[in-house]
């Protein structure tokens, strides 16, 4: 068994140092697929089957919020696990975010152990 | 000025930098040699106070810091192709640190993204930050207030 994860972000040093994290933690994945914003993964949410989206808040075009609002109310997406990778620590906006559905937080800037911790407790142990 | 906030970045950055990239701040020693050319980023926050933070840095630091998180090498093309981004998002994880230390976790606050500022946005009392020495290379941070 091996995991597909989308990584959301819009820079593109985090989206290349979190691909290299995710190799640090040694995790079994199968693939790791990018997008720029929100905009971006619903796209790649449409075309694609993922275990598991990670995704930054504060984004151009399309933040994490709408990506998360948008994926809970379409049929297709609402299933998929959301979790939020960000710098920002704010304990209302993580409630916020709870209450629409995403199930777990990564503060930036994350060890790969949290990655792991992450995955485990979303996906569960791979065997 | 928020100074607090200010002091406040000046902790976090050295901490923020060592988890990000493996690189280590220290206060500068002797005369502060920033040459050109010097890029800046900067992004905006909202809550009980309003500002700018700013980070201003040389290329040097900015593609040792773009290699480091990214595991490659400084005089890869990838570290030179993703600087001004990789000190953006420096920038990004300071400032979210910044504000949940200065005001707790409970308070909700609104962060801009990391906009980039060239040399003739720098003014003069920017240059009254906080200075900071990452492997020799100068570092300024400063803070301004946009209304």
């Amino acid at each position: 068994m091996a995991y597909t994860v989308l990584l959301v972000d819009d820079s593109e040093t985090i989206r290349e140092a979190m691909v290299r994290a995710f190799a640090m933690a040694k995790l079994p994945m199968d693939e790791i697929l990018r997008a720029a914003n929100g905009a971006e993964a619903l796209q790649v949410l449409r075309e694609r089957w993922v275990d598991l989206v990670l995704t930054d808040i504060n984004m151009p075009t399309m933040g994490g919020e709408e990506l998360v609002r948008a994926m809970k109310s379409d049929a297709e997406l609402s299933d998929i696990p959301v979790a939020v990778l960000s710098s920002d620590g704010s304990k209302s906006r993580i409630d916020r975010l709870s209450a629409l559905g995403v199930v777990g937080y990564l503060r930036k800037p994350c060890r790969p152990e949290a990655i792991r911790d992450l995955l485990h407790s979303v996906l569960g142990e791979w065997q | 000025m928020s100074d607090s906030l200010l002091t406040t970045a000046a902790e976090v950055f050295p901490r923020m930098l060592e988890d990000s990239a493996f690189l280590f701040a220290e206060d500068p020693e002797g005369a502060i040699d920033f040459r050109t050319p010097v890029t800046g980023v900067a992004i905006a926050y909202e809550g009980p106070e309003h500002g700018v933070l700013h980070l201003w840095a040389q290329d040097a630091f900015m593609r040792s810091l773009a290699a480091n998180m990214l595991g490659i090498d400084e005089t890869d093309e990838g570290a030179l192709n993703r600087r001004f981004d990789a000190l953006g998002e420096l920038l990004n994880i300071v400032l979210g640190h910044c504000l949940t230390e200065r005001f707790g976790e409970s308070e909700t606050m609104k962060m801009g993204l990391p906009h980039r500022l060239d040399l003739a946005e720098l003014e003069a009392d920017k240059l009254s930050g906080i200075w900071l020495s990452v492997e020799g290379e100068p570092v300024l941070l400063a803070w301004s207030d946009p209304s």
